[in-house]
Protein backbone atom coordinates (compact mmCIF):
# COMPACT_ATOMS: atom_id res chain seq x y z
CA UNK A 1 0.00 0.00 0.00
CA UNK A 2 1.26 3.34 -1.11
CA UNK A 3 -0.16 5.20 2.01
CA UNK A 4 2.34 8.68 1.50
CA UNK A 5 0.37 9.54 -1.89
CA UNK A 6 -3.01 8.80 -0.75
CA UNK A 7 -2.49 11.17 2.72
CA UNK A 8 -4.32 14.32 2.15
CA UNK A 9 -1.96 17.37 0.69
CA UNK A 10 -3.12 19.39 4.21
CA UNK A 11 -2.40 16.93 7.12
CA UNK A 12 -5.06 18.09 9.82
CA UNK A 13 -3.32 17.86 13.02
CA UNK A 14 -6.08 16.78 15.81
CA UNK A 15 -7.11 14.19 13.80
CA UNK A 16 -4.24 12.22 15.06
CA UNK A 17 -5.52 12.23 18.42
CA UNK A 18 -8.35 9.97 17.46
CA UNK A 19 -6.14 6.78 17.64
CA UNK A 20 -5.99 6.87 21.28
CA UNK A 21 -9.09 5.34 21.85
CA UNK A 22 -8.23 2.12 19.75
CA UNK A 23 -4.67 2.51 21.28
CA UNK A 24 -5.69 2.43 25.03
CA UNK A 25 -7.87 -0.31 24.41
CA UNK A 26 -5.19 -2.19 22.44
CA UNK A 27 -2.86 -1.73 24.99
CA UNK A 28 -5.29 -2.21 27.78
CA UNK A 29 -7.34 -5.35 27.09
CA UNK A 30 -4.75 -7.32 25.18
CA UNK A 31 -1.22 -6.50 25.45
CA UNK A 32 -1.23 -5.11 29.37
CA UNK A 33 -3.28 -8.65 30.42
CA UNK A 34 -0.70 -11.02 28.37
CA UNK A 35 2.66 -9.08 30.19
CA UNK A 36 0.23 -9.43 33.48
CA UNK A 37 -0.72 -13.46 33.06
CA UNK A 38 3.31 -13.72 32.89
CA UNK A 39 3.31 -11.94 36.23
CA UNK A 40 0.20 -13.90 37.74
CA UNK A 41 2.34 -17.20 36.61
CA UNK A 42 4.73 -16.50 39.04
CA UNK A 43 2.32 -16.16 42.15
CA UNK A 44 0.93 -18.64 44.34
CA UNK A 45 -2.51 -19.85 44.79
CA UNK A 46 -5.30 -17.72 43.78
CA UNK A 47 -5.88 -14.34 42.58
CA UNK A 48 -8.18 -12.39 44.47
CA UNK A 49 -8.72 -8.86 44.96
CA UNK A 50 -8.67 -8.90 48.58
CA UNK A 51 -5.76 -11.08 49.29
CA UNK A 52 -3.70 -9.02 46.53
CA UNK A 53 -0.57 -10.84 45.57
CA UNK A 54 1.70 -11.94 49.04
CA UNK A 55 4.71 -13.00 47.02
CA UNK A 56 6.58 -14.68 43.77
CA UNK A 57 7.52 -17.78 43.25
CA UNK A 58 8.73 -20.58 41.17
CA UNK A 59 6.68 -23.16 42.64
CA UNK A 60 4.11 -23.01 39.39
CA UNK A 61 6.95 -24.01 36.66
CA UNK A 62 8.30 -26.54 39.30
CA UNK A 63 5.07 -28.58 39.13
CA UNK A 64 4.47 -27.97 35.87
CA UNK A 65 8.21 -29.74 34.65
CA UNK A 66 8.15 -32.36 37.33
CA UNK A 67 4.20 -33.18 36.60
CA UNK A 68 4.16 -36.65 34.56
CA UNK A 69 0.33 -35.31 33.13
CA UNK A 70 1.32 -31.49 31.55
CA UNK A 71 3.86 -32.88 29.31
CA UNK A 72 1.42 -35.93 28.50
CA UNK A 73 -1.04 -33.45 27.87
CA UNK A 74 1.17 -31.33 25.96
CA UNK A 75 2.27 -33.67 23.87
CA UNK A 76 -1.70 -34.51 22.97
CA UNK A 77 -2.51 -31.24 22.73
CA UNK A 78 -0.31 -30.37 19.92
CA UNK A 79 -0.67 -34.14 18.52
CA UNK A 80 -4.09 -33.56 18.41
CA UNK A 81 -4.12 -30.10 16.69
CA UNK A 82 -1.36 -31.42 14.16
CA UNK A 83 -3.73 -34.13 13.21
CA UNK A 84 -6.39 -31.95 12.71
CA UNK A 85 -4.36 -29.34 10.48
CA UNK A 86 -3.37 -32.19 8.16
CA UNK A 87 -6.72 -33.61 7.71
CA UNK A 88 -7.98 -30.13 6.66
CA UNK A 89 -5.31 -29.76 4.41
CA UNK A 90 -6.35 -33.07 2.66
CA UNK A 91 -9.97 -32.26 2.33
CA UNK A 92 -9.75 -28.36 1.88
CA UNK A 93 -7.29 -28.54 -0.34
CA UNK A 94 -9.49 -30.38 -3.52
CA UNK A 95 -12.45 -28.81 -2.30
CA UNK A 96 -10.76 -25.37 -2.46
CA UNK A 97 -9.18 -26.40 -5.95
CA UNK A 98 -12.49 -27.19 -7.39
CA UNK A 99 -14.04 -23.88 -5.79
CA UNK A 100 -10.99 -21.82 -7.71
CA UNK A 101 -10.63 -23.73 -11.10
CA UNK A 102 -13.09 -26.06 -12.25
CA UNK A 103 -16.30 -24.55 -10.88
CA UNK A 104 -18.09 -21.66 -13.17
CA UNK A 105 -16.32 -18.54 -12.12
CA UNK A 106 -19.53 -16.47 -11.57
CA UNK A 107 -20.57 -19.16 -9.07
CA UNK A 108 -17.04 -19.11 -7.68
CA UNK A 109 -17.52 -16.57 -5.20
CA UNK A 110 -21.33 -18.19 -3.54
CA UNK A 111 -18.96 -21.34 -3.08
CA UNK A 112 -16.56 -19.29 -0.84
CA UNK A 113 -19.27 -17.50 0.96
CA UNK A 114 -21.65 -21.14 1.73
CA UNK A 115 -18.23 -22.82 2.59
CA UNK A 116 -18.09 -20.20 5.65
CA UNK A 117 -21.64 -20.16 6.88
CA UNK A 118 -20.62 -23.11 9.07
CA UNK A 119 -17.78 -21.40 10.53
CA UNK A 120 -20.17 -18.31 11.66
CA UNK A 121 -22.29 -20.34 12.90
CA UNK A 122 -22.05 -20.63 16.60
CA UNK A 123 -18.99 -23.15 17.36
CA UNK A 124 -21.43 -24.17 20.15
CA UNK A 125 -24.32 -24.89 17.63
CA UNK A 126 -21.97 -26.97 15.66
CA UNK A 127 -20.97 -28.94 18.16
CA UNK A 128 -24.48 -29.49 19.20
CA UNK A 129 -25.05 -30.41 15.76
CA UNK A 130 -22.80 -32.82 15.87
CA UNK A 131 -23.64 -34.51 18.71
CA UNK A 132 -27.00 -35.12 17.63
CA UNK A 133 -25.35 -36.88 15.04
CA UNK A 134 -23.15 -39.04 16.84
CA UNK A 135 -24.76 -40.02 19.63
CA UNK A 136 -25.89 -44.05 19.67
CA UNK A 137 -28.98 -44.10 18.15
CA UNK A 138 -28.28 -40.76 16.30
CA UNK A 139 -27.90 -41.18 12.19
CA UNK A 140 -24.75 -41.54 11.95
CA UNK A 141 -24.49 -44.87 14.06
CA UNK A 142 -27.61 -46.21 12.30
CA UNK A 143 -26.12 -45.88 8.85
CA UNK A 144 -22.67 -47.48 10.57
CA UNK A 145 -24.91 -49.93 11.80
CA UNK A 146 -26.24 -50.38 8.50
CA UNK A 147 -22.97 -50.52 6.47
CA UNK A 148 -22.05 -53.84 9.30
CA UNK A 149 -19.47 -51.88 11.00
CA UNK A 150 -21.38 -50.98 14.44
CA UNK A 151 -23.90 -51.86 16.66
CA UNK A 152 -25.90 -48.30 16.63
CA UNK A 153 -25.94 -48.38 20.04
CA UNK A 154 -22.67 -47.77 20.45
CA UNK A 155 -21.07 -44.29 19.97
CA UNK A 156 -18.34 -42.45 18.94
CA UNK A 157 -19.28 -39.39 20.81
CA UNK A 158 -17.26 -38.84 24.01
CA UNK A 159 -13.96 -40.01 22.59
CA UNK A 160 -10.63 -38.42 21.54
CA UNK A 161 -12.53 -39.49 17.82
CA UNK A 162 -15.50 -37.14 18.60
CA UNK A 163 -13.33 -34.29 19.54
CA UNK A 164 -11.19 -34.46 15.88
CA UNK A 165 -14.33 -35.06 13.97
CA UNK A 166 -15.94 -31.56 15.80
CA UNK A 167 -12.74 -29.57 15.47
CA UNK A 168 -12.34 -31.00 11.99
CA UNK A 169 -15.64 -29.54 11.17
CA UNK A 170 -15.41 -26.30 12.89
CA UNK A 171 -12.32 -25.44 11.37
CA UNK A 172 -11.76 -26.95 7.61
CA UNK A 173 -13.94 -23.80 6.09
CA UNK A 174 -11.36 -21.55 7.29
CA UNK A 175 -8.42 -23.67 5.47
CA UNK A 176 -10.74 -23.83 2.85
CA UNK A 177 -11.24 -19.67 2.50
CA UNK A 178 -7.28 -19.46 2.83
CA UNK A 179 -6.16 -22.01 -0.21
CA UNK A 180 -9.17 -20.80 -2.17
CA UNK A 181 -7.68 -17.22 -2.24
CA UNK A 182 -4.44 -17.94 -2.93
CA UNK A 183 -5.24 -20.68 -5.80
CA UNK A 184 -7.58 -18.25 -7.24
CA UNK A 185 -4.82 -16.88 -7.89
CA UNK A 186 -2.78 -18.89 -9.93
CA UNK A 187 -2.94 -18.05 -13.81
CA UNK A 188 -4.37 -20.30 -15.78
CA UNK A 189 -1.96 -19.77 -18.61
CA UNK A 190 0.52 -20.98 -16.62
CA UNK A 191 -0.81 -24.26 -15.78
CA UNK A 192 -1.50 -24.49 -19.97
CA UNK A 193 2.28 -23.47 -20.26
CA UNK A 194 3.33 -26.46 -17.68
CA UNK A 195 1.01 -28.71 -19.96
CA UNK A 196 2.46 -28.17 -23.34
CA UNK A 197 5.70 -28.35 -21.97
CA UNK A 198 4.77 -32.08 -21.31
CA UNK A 199 4.56 -31.58 -17.53
CA UNK A 200 1.75 -34.18 -15.98
CA UNK A 201 -0.42 -33.48 -13.14
CA UNK A 202 2.07 -34.07 -10.28
CA UNK A 203 4.59 -32.54 -11.57
CA UNK A 204 2.42 -29.59 -12.36
CA UNK A 205 0.91 -29.90 -8.66
CA UNK A 206 4.44 -29.66 -7.36
CA UNK A 207 6.43 -27.22 -9.15
CA UNK A 208 3.79 -24.69 -10.07
CA UNK A 209 0.61 -25.16 -7.78
CA UNK A 210 2.08 -25.70 -4.49
CA UNK A 211 4.92 -23.20 -4.52
CA UNK A 212 1.70 -20.63 -5.08
CA UNK A 213 -0.30 -21.83 -2.84
CA UNK A 214 2.15 -21.58 0.29
CA UNK A 215 1.28 -18.60 1.54
CA UNK A 216 -2.66 -19.74 1.85
CA UNK A 217 -1.65 -22.94 2.93
CA UNK A 218 0.36 -21.21 5.85
CA UNK A 219 -2.40 -18.66 7.06
CA UNK A 220 -4.62 -21.67 6.81
CA UNK A 221 -2.42 -23.47 9.02
CA UNK A 222 -1.45 -20.79 11.78
CA UNK A 223 -5.62 -20.55 12.04
CA UNK A 224 -5.79 -23.78 12.56
CA UNK A 225 -3.16 -24.95 14.75
CA UNK A 226 -3.17 -22.03 17.17
CA UNK A 227 -6.21 -22.08 18.20
CA UNK A 228 -6.87 -26.61 18.05
CA UNK A 229 -3.38 -27.04 20.38
CA UNK A 230 -5.74 -24.15 23.09
CA UNK A 231 -9.10 -25.73 22.69
CA UNK A 232 -11.14 -26.82 25.64
CA UNK A 233 -14.93 -26.54 24.77
CA UNK A 234 -14.79 -29.16 22.45
CA UNK A 235 -12.76 -31.96 24.66
CA UNK A 236 -15.08 -30.72 27.51
CA UNK A 237 -18.22 -31.51 25.75
CA UNK A 238 -17.61 -33.94 22.96
CA UNK A 239 -14.80 -35.53 24.76
CA UNK A 240 -14.48 -38.52 27.31
CA UNK A 241 -12.98 -38.68 30.67
CA UNK A 242 -9.43 -39.46 29.22
CA UNK A 243 -9.74 -37.03 26.60
CA UNK A 244 -8.89 -33.82 28.07
CA UNK A 245 -6.19 -31.34 26.00
CA UNK A 246 -4.29 -28.58 27.65
CA UNK A 247 -7.01 -26.02 27.09
CA UNK A 248 -9.21 -28.38 29.81
CA UNK A 249 -6.56 -28.09 32.35
CA UNK A 250 -5.76 -24.49 32.12
CA UNK A 251 -9.48 -23.88 32.27
CA UNK A 252 -10.08 -26.42 35.45
CA UNK A 253 -7.66 -24.29 37.05
CA UNK A 254 -9.91 -21.02 36.79
CA UNK A 255 -13.34 -22.88 37.20
CA UNK A 256 -13.10 -25.67 39.55
CA UNK A 257 -10.07 -26.05 41.52
CA UNK A 258 -9.47 -22.13 41.50
CA UNK A 259 -5.32 -22.12 41.56
CA UNK A 260 -5.00 -19.28 39.21
CA UNK A 261 -0.96 -18.90 39.36
CA UNK A 262 -0.68 -22.73 38.16
CA UNK A 263 -3.50 -21.85 35.60
CA UNK A 264 -1.35 -19.08 34.59
CA UNK A 265 1.93 -20.61 34.43
CA UNK A 266 0.29 -23.52 32.47
CA UNK A 267 -1.13 -20.63 29.90
CA UNK A 268 2.19 -18.99 29.79
CA UNK A 269 3.79 -22.57 28.93
CA UNK A 270 1.26 -22.78 26.23
CA UNK A 271 1.89 -19.16 24.84
CA UNK A 272 5.50 -20.06 24.38
CA UNK A 273 5.38 -23.40 22.51
CA UNK A 274 2.55 -21.98 20.80
CA UNK A 275 5.05 -19.37 19.53
CA UNK A 276 8.02 -22.03 19.25
CA UNK A 277 5.64 -23.75 16.90
CA UNK A 278 4.63 -20.91 14.88
CA UNK A 279 8.52 -20.22 14.54
CA UNK A 280 9.37 -23.92 13.42
CA UNK A 281 5.90 -24.26 11.09
CA UNK A 282 7.13 -20.50 9.63
CA UNK A 283 10.92 -21.69 9.48
CA UNK A 284 9.93 -25.01 8.02
CA UNK A 285 7.34 -23.30 5.34
CA UNK A 286 10.04 -21.34 4.03
CA UNK A 287 12.61 -24.27 3.98
CA UNK A 288 9.94 -26.10 1.54
CA UNK A 289 9.73 -23.44 -0.44
CA UNK A 290 12.96 -22.90 -1.25
CA UNK A 291 13.55 -26.40 -2.03
CA UNK A 292 10.47 -26.76 -4.60
CA UNK A 293 11.79 -23.33 -5.59
CA UNK A 294 8.52 -20.94 -5.25
CA UNK B 1 -8.22 -23.09 -18.81
CA UNK B 2 -6.88 -24.02 -21.97
CA UNK B 3 -10.16 -25.68 -23.09
CA UNK B 4 -9.77 -28.78 -20.41
CA UNK B 5 -6.46 -29.78 -21.49
CA UNK B 6 -4.28 -29.19 -18.11
CA UNK B 7 -7.12 -30.77 -16.08
CA UNK B 8 -8.49 -33.90 -17.69
CA UNK B 9 -12.01 -34.17 -17.93
CA UNK B 10 -12.09 -36.85 -15.27
CA UNK B 11 -9.80 -34.97 -12.90
CA UNK B 12 -12.31 -32.13 -13.18
CA UNK B 13 -15.33 -34.58 -11.98
CA UNK B 14 -13.21 -35.68 -9.16
CA UNK B 15 -12.66 -32.63 -8.17
CA UNK B 16 -16.29 -31.56 -8.66
CA UNK B 17 -17.46 -34.25 -6.59
CA UNK B 18 -14.76 -33.85 -3.65
CA UNK B 19 -16.60 -30.69 -3.25
CA UNK B 20 -19.96 -31.67 -3.78
CA UNK B 21 -18.90 -34.26 -0.87
CA UNK B 22 -17.27 -31.79 1.41
CA UNK B 23 -20.11 -28.97 1.00
CA UNK B 24 -22.46 -32.11 2.09
CA UNK B 25 -20.19 -32.75 4.91
CA UNK B 26 -20.04 -28.95 6.26
CA UNK B 27 -23.91 -28.83 5.80
CA UNK B 28 -25.14 -32.10 6.82
CA UNK B 29 -25.35 -31.79 10.35
CA UNK B 30 -26.72 -28.35 10.09
CA UNK B 31 -29.36 -29.30 7.47
CA UNK B 32 -30.52 -32.62 10.02
CA UNK B 33 -31.10 -29.50 13.14
CA UNK B 34 -33.19 -27.27 11.08
CA UNK B 35 -35.27 -30.72 10.00
CA UNK B 36 -34.95 -32.00 13.71
CA UNK B 37 -36.60 -28.54 14.90
CA UNK B 38 -39.77 -29.50 12.81
CA UNK B 39 -40.05 -32.70 14.02
CA UNK B 40 -42.53 -33.72 16.78
CA UNK B 41 -39.98 -36.55 18.25
CA UNK B 42 -37.99 -34.85 21.16
CA UNK B 43 -35.26 -37.21 20.70
CA UNK B 44 -34.25 -36.96 17.00
CA UNK B 45 -35.65 -39.87 15.82
CA UNK B 46 -37.56 -41.04 12.79
CA UNK B 47 -40.41 -41.07 11.24
CA UNK B 48 -40.94 -37.01 10.69
CA UNK B 49 -43.89 -35.76 12.10
CA UNK B 50 -43.87 -31.54 11.24
CA UNK B 51 -44.54 -29.76 14.05
CA UNK B 52 -44.50 -25.87 15.05
CA UNK B 53 -44.29 -26.89 19.26
CA UNK B 54 -40.64 -26.19 19.66
CA UNK B 55 -40.60 -22.58 18.60
CA UNK B 56 -43.81 -22.34 20.22
CA UNK B 57 -42.02 -23.19 23.15
CA UNK B 58 -39.04 -21.16 22.59
CA UNK B 59 -41.19 -18.29 22.18
CA UNK B 60 -43.21 -19.00 25.09
CA UNK B 61 -40.63 -17.38 27.48
CA UNK B 62 -37.75 -20.37 27.03
CA UNK B 63 -34.54 -19.44 28.81
CA UNK B 64 -32.70 -19.66 25.27
CA UNK B 65 -34.95 -16.93 24.23
CA UNK B 66 -33.96 -14.49 26.78
CA UNK B 67 -30.31 -15.75 26.39
CA UNK B 68 -30.67 -15.10 22.64
CA UNK B 69 -32.32 -11.29 23.18
CA UNK B 70 -29.41 -10.32 25.74
CA UNK B 71 -26.75 -12.02 23.35
CA UNK B 72 -28.10 -9.60 20.27
CA UNK B 73 -28.17 -6.35 22.50
CA UNK B 74 -24.85 -7.45 23.99
CA UNK B 75 -23.28 -8.24 20.27
CA UNK B 76 -24.64 -4.96 19.48
CA UNK B 77 -22.93 -2.72 21.68
CA UNK B 78 -19.96 -4.45 21.41
CA UNK B 79 -19.97 -3.98 17.46
CA UNK B 80 -20.83 -0.95 17.42
CA UNK B 81 -18.14 0.24 19.68
CA UNK B 82 -15.71 -1.50 17.60
CA UNK B 83 -16.96 0.10 14.04
CA UNK B 84 -16.69 3.29 15.53
CA UNK B 85 -12.91 2.23 17.34
CA UNK B 86 -12.25 1.29 13.86
CA UNK B 87 -13.27 4.50 12.22
CA UNK B 88 -11.20 6.80 14.38
CA UNK B 89 -8.26 4.36 14.24
CA UNK B 90 -8.50 4.23 10.47
CA UNK B 91 -8.70 8.33 10.10
CA UNK B 92 -6.17 9.20 12.82
CA UNK B 93 -3.59 6.40 11.19
CA UNK B 94 -4.28 8.64 7.44
CA UNK B 95 -2.60 11.26 9.23
CA UNK B 96 0.00 9.87 10.95
CA UNK B 97 3.65 8.64 10.09
CA UNK B 98 4.48 5.57 8.41
CA UNK B 99 5.87 3.88 11.42
CA UNK B 100 2.65 3.79 13.33
CA UNK B 101 0.68 3.00 10.14
CA UNK B 102 3.37 -0.45 10.27
CA UNK B 103 3.27 -1.00 14.23
CA UNK B 104 -0.39 -0.17 14.93
CA UNK B 105 -1.77 -3.01 12.47
CA UNK B 106 0.27 -5.65 13.67
CA UNK B 107 -0.34 -5.10 17.34
CA UNK B 108 -3.80 -5.19 16.32
CA UNK B 109 -3.24 -8.82 15.43
CA UNK B 110 -2.16 -9.68 18.79
CA UNK B 111 -5.61 -10.34 19.73
CA UNK B 112 -6.23 -12.85 16.60
CA UNK B 113 -3.12 -14.97 17.13
CA UNK B 114 -3.69 -14.99 20.76
CA UNK B 115 -6.58 -18.00 21.53
CA UNK B 116 -9.22 -17.05 23.01
CA UNK B 117 -8.79 -19.08 26.16
CA UNK B 118 -5.52 -17.61 26.94
CA UNK B 119 -6.85 -13.75 26.20
CA UNK B 120 -9.91 -14.97 28.66
CA UNK B 121 -8.19 -16.05 31.23
CA UNK B 122 -5.59 -13.37 31.38
CA UNK B 123 -8.34 -10.72 31.18
CA UNK B 124 -9.92 -12.47 34.72
CA UNK B 125 -6.65 -12.47 36.13
CA UNK B 126 -6.24 -8.44 35.36
CA UNK B 127 -9.99 -8.13 36.47
CA UNK B 128 -9.45 -9.82 39.74
CA UNK B 129 -6.93 -8.30 40.58
CA UNK B 130 -8.40 -4.72 39.49
CA UNK B 131 -11.43 -5.87 41.98
CA UNK B 132 -13.73 -5.60 38.12
CA UNK B 133 -14.02 -9.54 38.36
CA UNK B 134 -16.93 -11.24 36.17
CA UNK B 135 -18.83 -8.29 35.66
CA UNK B 136 -21.00 -6.98 32.28
CA UNK B 137 -17.87 -4.34 32.06
CA UNK B 138 -15.40 -6.73 32.04
CA UNK B 139 -17.21 -9.00 29.10
CA UNK B 140 -18.04 -5.98 27.19
CA UNK B 141 -13.88 -4.78 27.25
CA UNK B 142 -12.77 -8.54 26.69
CA UNK B 143 -15.27 -9.16 23.73
CA UNK B 144 -14.93 -5.68 22.47
CA UNK B 145 -10.75 -6.42 22.05
CA UNK B 146 -11.15 -9.80 20.67
CA UNK B 147 -13.67 -8.56 17.64
CA UNK B 148 -11.72 -5.01 17.19
CA UNK B 149 -8.81 -6.00 14.81
CA UNK B 150 -11.79 -7.31 12.12
CA UNK B 151 -14.01 -4.25 12.24
CA UNK B 152 -10.63 -2.76 12.18
CA UNK B 153 -8.60 -4.04 9.29
CA UNK B 154 -11.72 -3.48 7.06
CA UNK B 155 -11.90 -0.09 7.19
CA UNK B 156 -8.32 0.21 7.59
CA UNK B 157 -7.85 -0.68 4.38
CA UNK B 158 -10.40 1.18 2.37
CA UNK B 159 -9.71 4.02 4.09
CA UNK B 160 -5.82 3.50 2.62
CA UNK B 161 -7.02 2.50 -0.31
CA UNK B 162 -9.74 5.47 -1.36
CA UNK B 163 -8.60 8.59 -3.47
CA UNK B 164 -8.02 11.72 -1.01
CA UNK B 165 -9.37 14.09 -3.90
CA UNK B 166 -13.43 14.42 -2.87
CA UNK B 167 -12.65 15.23 0.33
CA UNK B 168 -10.30 17.64 -0.81
CA UNK B 169 -12.63 19.18 -2.95
CA UNK B 170 -14.77 19.50 -0.20
CA UNK B 171 -12.39 21.31 2.36
CA UNK B 172 -11.74 23.67 -0.89
CA UNK B 173 -15.25 24.28 -0.77
CA UNK B 174 -15.64 25.51 2.87
CA UNK B 175 -17.21 22.21 4.56
CA UNK B 176 -16.11 22.16 7.88
CA UNK B 177 -14.44 18.81 9.19
CA UNK B 178 -17.13 17.16 10.42
CA UNK B 179 -19.15 17.89 7.61
CA UNK B 180 -16.52 16.01 5.24
CA UNK B 181 -16.41 13.50 7.16
CA UNK B 182 -20.59 13.44 7.23
CA UNK B 183 -21.14 13.23 3.82
CA UNK B 184 -18.20 12.34 2.33
CA UNK B 185 -15.81 10.07 3.73
CA UNK B 186 -18.27 8.30 6.25
CA UNK B 187 -20.14 7.56 2.71
CA UNK B 188 -16.79 6.26 0.75
CA UNK B 189 -16.25 3.77 3.60
CA UNK B 190 -19.17 3.03 4.27
CA UNK B 191 -19.42 -0.44 2.93
CA UNK B 192 -16.51 -1.98 4.71
CA UNK B 193 -17.79 -0.12 8.09
CA UNK B 194 -20.70 -2.25 7.66
CA UNK B 195 -18.55 -5.38 6.86
CA UNK B 196 -16.46 -4.66 9.86
CA UNK B 197 -19.83 -3.75 12.00
CA UNK B 198 -21.53 -7.26 10.72
CA UNK B 199 -18.06 -9.78 11.29
CA UNK B 200 -17.92 -8.06 14.57
CA UNK B 201 -21.43 -9.03 15.60
CA UNK B 202 -21.19 -12.17 14.34
CA UNK B 203 -18.01 -13.22 16.11
CA UNK B 204 -19.17 -11.34 19.36
CA UNK B 205 -22.14 -13.03 18.86
CA UNK B 206 -20.27 -16.74 19.42
CA UNK B 207 -17.26 -15.81 21.17
CA UNK B 208 -17.72 -18.35 24.10
CA UNK B 209 -14.57 -18.70 25.76
CA UNK B 210 -14.44 -14.45 26.71
CA UNK B 211 -17.98 -14.56 27.60
CA UNK B 212 -17.65 -18.12 29.44
CA UNK B 213 -14.57 -16.56 31.63
CA UNK B 214 -15.78 -13.04 31.90
CA UNK B 215 -19.61 -13.10 32.34
CA UNK B 216 -20.97 -12.34 35.47
CA UNK B 217 -22.65 -14.96 37.73
CA UNK B 218 -25.93 -15.57 36.42
CA UNK B 219 -25.82 -13.99 32.99
CA UNK B 220 -25.72 -16.20 30.25
CA UNK B 221 -24.80 -15.80 26.50
CA UNK B 222 -26.89 -17.39 24.52
CA UNK B 223 -23.62 -19.95 23.53
CA UNK B 224 -22.97 -20.09 27.56
CA UNK B 225 -26.83 -21.32 27.81
CA UNK B 226 -26.39 -23.50 25.06
CA UNK B 227 -22.78 -25.24 26.36
CA UNK B 228 -25.16 -25.54 29.84
CA UNK B 229 -28.33 -27.68 28.14
CA UNK B 230 -25.33 -29.99 25.91
CA UNK B 231 -23.71 -30.65 29.56
CA UNK B 232 -27.17 -31.36 31.39
CA UNK B 233 -29.17 -33.10 28.67
CA UNK B 234 -30.37 -31.66 25.36
CA UNK B 235 -33.87 -29.62 25.05
CA UNK B 236 -35.30 -29.92 21.55
CA UNK B 237 -35.49 -26.10 21.59
CA UNK B 238 -32.31 -25.77 21.15
CA UNK B 239 -32.92 -27.23 17.57
CA UNK B 240 -35.24 -24.17 17.08
CA UNK B 241 -32.75 -21.64 18.09
CA UNK B 242 -30.04 -23.21 16.28
CA UNK B 243 -32.50 -22.90 12.74
CA UNK B 244 -32.87 -19.45 13.54
CA UNK B 245 -29.45 -18.37 14.06
CA UNK B 246 -28.36 -20.44 10.59
CA UNK B 247 -31.15 -18.91 9.02
CA UNK B 248 -30.06 -15.18 10.19
CA UNK B 249 -25.95 -15.77 9.71
CA UNK B 250 -26.77 -17.02 6.47
CA UNK B 251 -28.95 -13.58 5.80
CA UNK B 252 -25.94 -11.94 6.86
CA UNK B 253 -23.57 -13.58 4.77
CA UNK B 254 -25.95 -13.09 1.68
CA UNK B 255 -26.07 -9.28 2.60
CA UNK B 256 -21.78 -8.95 2.73
CA UNK B 257 -21.79 -10.52 -0.50
CA UNK B 258 -24.27 -7.97 -1.66
CA UNK B 259 -21.95 -5.13 -0.62
CA UNK B 260 -19.74 -6.83 -2.76
CA UNK B 261 -17.50 -8.30 -0.18
CA UNK B 262 -15.77 -11.27 -0.86
CA UNK B 263 -15.19 -14.00 1.84
CA UNK B 264 -11.14 -13.55 2.15
CA UNK B 265 -11.39 -9.75 2.60
CA UNK B 266 -13.97 -10.21 5.31
CA UNK B 267 -11.36 -12.30 7.41
CA UNK B 268 -8.13 -10.98 5.94
CA UNK B 269 -4.96 -12.58 7.83
CA UNK B 270 -7.64 -12.71 10.94
CA UNK B 271 -9.30 -15.88 11.72
CA UNK B 272 -11.75 -16.94 14.52
CA UNK B 273 -10.30 -18.57 17.90
CA UNK B 274 -11.51 -21.07 20.50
Amino acid sequence: MKHAQNRPSKPREPVRALILPSAAMLLCISLIPLFMLIVFSFVDGNVTTTTGISGFTLKNFLSIFSSSTVPSLLWKSFGISFLVTVLCILIGYPAAWAIAKVVKPRNRNMFVMLSIVPALVSQLLLIYAIMQLLQSGGLVMNFLEALGICSSSDSILYSDTAVIIVLVYEYLPYMILCLYSCLEKIDDNVLSAAHTLGAGRGRTFLDVVLPQSFSGLLAGILVIFIPVAGSFVEPDTVGGPYSMMIGSLINTQFNTTLNMGYGAALSFVLLVLMSLALALINGGMKLAQRKIGG
Amino acid sequence: MGRNKPQGRGFRLAMKIWLGVTMFILFFPIAIIILMSFNTSRYGTFPFEFTLQWYEKLFSGSELIASTIFSFWFSLAVSTVSAILGITASLALRRLSQKWNKTFPTLMDVPVIVPWLVQGVSLLLLFNWLGLGRSIVSMFLGNLVAVMPHSFLLTYSRVMTMSPSPEEAGRTLGASGFRVFRDITFRMIFPAVLAGWLMSFVLCFNCFSLQYYLAPFGTYTLPMRIFTLIRSGCEPDINAVATIMCVVTFLAILLLNKIGFSADQLFGRGKKGS
